[in-house]
């Protein structure tokens, strides 16, 4: 899928999310008394390259790997 | 209600951090879903947005659950890392299962005019955990692109898909995976 319609894409799952109303677990002032955060140092570009840009030869192995599974069993 | 609290406490994460999660992990699922598509044709496949939201939701309460007891040192503690956003994302993905075939046929003449023998689906979400897993080490070991040999990769579907794997057997294989990814050696001789 092309950058663009991807990112459409998660628009609308993140307004299916809004429609959940998932709760806030972390309530706003207990965030600002903590004086931090509790993000992580998460880069989220840079794993979705990688995600995208590995997957074909990614999937090759799980090919493979699933070949080995179902394999008989080699006669002695 | 007073809001002092202890120096090193840890908030959860917020709503708006585990919307960011299912967000990014709808964007993979939706991209590896039109990959396979278009290796497989004949496969329909989907996901389930409620069950990757409740994904996203139990991987992060486990994090952060991880963080507050595990750890001892205040600076550290207050951030996951790759190898435990692997080890969470990977337990829900295999324990709630989001991606499923779309209509399999239940009569049998239909179910055998299109079942492809080289058929992969049963693994289809521990796959999308592996890959998913392994694109958060490659990050964090600064390399491109981290690809298991295809002994491992069937090693380890194998035992997410049948054997009862605990959050900390999976840690320690992520850890050693990491470790391997940056060089580093994991035996001696």
């Amino acid at each position: 899928m092309e950058p663009r319609k991807l990112s459409e894409f998660r628009r609308e799952m993140e307004k299916i999310f809004d429609a959940v109303d998932v709760p806030d677990s972390c309530p706003r002032r207990i965030m600002e008394a903590s004086q931090g955060n509790s993000s992580d140092p998460w880069n989220e570009d840079e794993d979705h390259r990688r995600f995208s840009e590995s997957l074909p030869e990614s999937f090759e192995s799980f090919e493979r790997g699933v070949e080995f599974l179902t394999a008989p069993p080699k006669s002695k | 209600m007073s809001t002092t609290l202890p120096s090193d406490y840890i908030p959860r994460f917020t709503r708006d951090e585990i919307r960011k999660r299912f967000g990014y992990f709808s964007e993979c699922c939706q991209e590896y879903l039109e990959f396979f598509k278009s290796r497989h044709p004949t496969w329909e496949l989907q996901f389930d947005p409620l069950v990757l939201m409740n994904v996203s939701i139990s991987a992060m309460d486990d994090i952060w659950r991880w963080k507050v007891y595990h750890l001892r040192e205040p600076q550290e503690r207050r951030f996951s890392d790759a190898i435990k956003r692997a080890t969470y994302f990977t337990k829900w993905l295999v324990k709630l299962r989001p991606i499923h075939f779309v209509n399999r046929p239940v009569v049998s003449a239909e179910f055998l005019s299109r079942f492809d023998k080289e058929e992969t689906t049963l693994l289809i979400n521990e796959y999308f955990a592996i890959h998913s897993s392994l694109s958060f080490l490659a990050t964090d070991a600064k390399r491109d692109k981290i690809i298991l040999a295809p002994k491992t990769m069937g090693r380890l579907l194998y035992h997410l898909h049948y054997r009862d794997i605990t959050s900390d057997s999976l840690m320690i294989w992520y850890q050693l995976v990491a470790t391997a990814a940056k060089n580093e050696l994991i035996i001696m001789r």
